[in-house]
């Protein structure tokens, strides 16, 4: 059963921050790399990725520069400080409401 | 679909100007050079009016779809001329000898006109050199200067005619003009300033809802409900003893404003995207 896409969207920002903490990419590499880890059911289309980095560019939360690599331009995104804080401060609200959705729905009766 | 298909179909439906143009036509070119020739791109990418809708969302705000403004621009015509005719039926109830066409009248009559056009043609070229000249800083804060100024010289021009005709005040008092004068520059204080606070309510009400659409669904029904409660602040307004009727004519400029001051705002704000953008974007011509 495919994962409802509202709720997918609602979380791609952190996704997409947590991925570039890692290293700063580009487009495509971004969506190998979410493509790679995340099943089938739960992926969000690439297409989507694109118009999201442009958001997170335009909020300051990411940087992008164009580089030469391999031979063509791409444009490598990168976090800025503000992403920095941002996905802490992300990270540590999914923290706090996954434990509390995970003990109300594993309550027992 | 080819990857030319593709990337044609993905220009056909952006609408967002240039160097930015540019610049994701470029990001796509090298995804899609990144697959196989043959990979189909509306697979691996969806389909491109979608991203290109994304895109439009984002730079454009709420000028991505034409419809928005066309629907703008009828809603602002139906406003002032609902409006218009009633503060005509008013004039008529309180002066039942007062006619619109009256020789000496011709200038309000003009003013009448003038005050329809000058919003619609102003908001039109506004959205045309922000969809065409996405890089041109420097002559959106122009446009937009210059747009106040005439904005602001017109609605003077105006209060002070119709201050002049119509304040329960002799005209060889010296007073009046000075009268007509601060009422003038207070409404118009007024009016920019509930122009300001309406756009950035509404901006700072929908900073919070991550998804683009339903932001910029929310700026735009809020920005319509602006309009709305002045239409409503003046109908209530027009029921008011004679006195105050002076003071209900100087509300007719508020839409004026509201419209300048919301398109000098969208500038300024688009202003400061393209200055980030001129800093982050260099490599791309």
């Amino acid at each position: 059963m495919g994962l409802n896409r509202e709720i997918l969207k609602g979380h791609s920002q952190l996704i997409i921050l947590a991925a570039l903490a890692r290293r700063p990419m580009h487009g495509y590499a971004l969506s190998e790399h979410l493509r790679q880890r995340m099943p089938e059911s739960f992926r969000f289309g690439v297409g989507m990725i694109y118009p999201l980095l442009h958001r997170m560019e335009k909020d300051k939360l990411i940087r992008g520069r164009w580089q030469r690599i391999l031979g063509a331009d791409r444009k490598v995104y990168a976090l800025t400080h503000r992403g920095q804080r941002m996905l802490a401060a992300k990270k540590h609200d999914w923290r706090l409401f996954s434990s509390l959705v995970s003990r109300m729905i594993h309550q027992p009766t | 679909m080819t990857h030319n298909k593709y990337l044609s179909n993905f220009e056909a439906a952006l609408r967002v100007g240039q160097p930015k143009r540019a610049e994701l036509i470029a990001e796509l070119k090298a995804h899609l050079l990144e697959l196989g020739p043959d990979d189909d791109p509306d697979q691996a990418l969806g389909r491109p009016a979608d991203m290109a809708t994304g895109y439009n969302r984002l730079y454009l705000g709420l000028l991505d779809r034409p419809w928005k403004v066309t629907s703008a621009a009828i809603l602002y015509v139906v406003f002032v001329a609902v409006m218009k005719w009633w503060e005509l039926a008013s004039f008529r109830h309180h002066w039942p000898g007062w006619n619109l066409l009256q020789e000496d009248d011709r200038g309000f009559s003009l003013y009448l006109y003038v005050q329809l056009l000058f919003p619609l043609v102003s908001a039109a070229l506004l959205g045309r050199i922000i969809a065409r000249y996405h890089q041109a800083a420097r002559l959106f804060t122009a446009t937009w200067i210059i747009t106040m100024i005439i904005g602001a010289t017109f609605g003077l021009m105006n209060d002070l005619y119709t201050g002049r005709q119509d304040i329960d005040v002799p005209d060889t008092n010296s007073g009046l003009v000075f009268s007509a004068l601060f009422i003038a520059l207070l409404t118009t204080t007024m009016a920019a300033a509930a122009g300001f606070v309406g756009v950035f309510l509404s901006s700072w009400s929908s900073r919070h809802i991550p998804n683009p659409r339903y932001r910029q669904h929310l700026r735009f029904q809020l920005l319509l409900a602006a309009v709305f409660t002045l239409l409503l602040l003046w109908f209530s307004l027009s029921f008011v003893p004679r006195p105050f009727i002076r003071a209900i004519d100087y509300f007719l400029n508020v839409p004026l404003f509201m419209l300048i001051a919301g398109g000098g705002l969208y500038c300024w704000r688009k202003f400061r995207a393209i200055r980030a953008l001129e800093h982050t974007s260099s490599g791309i011509n």
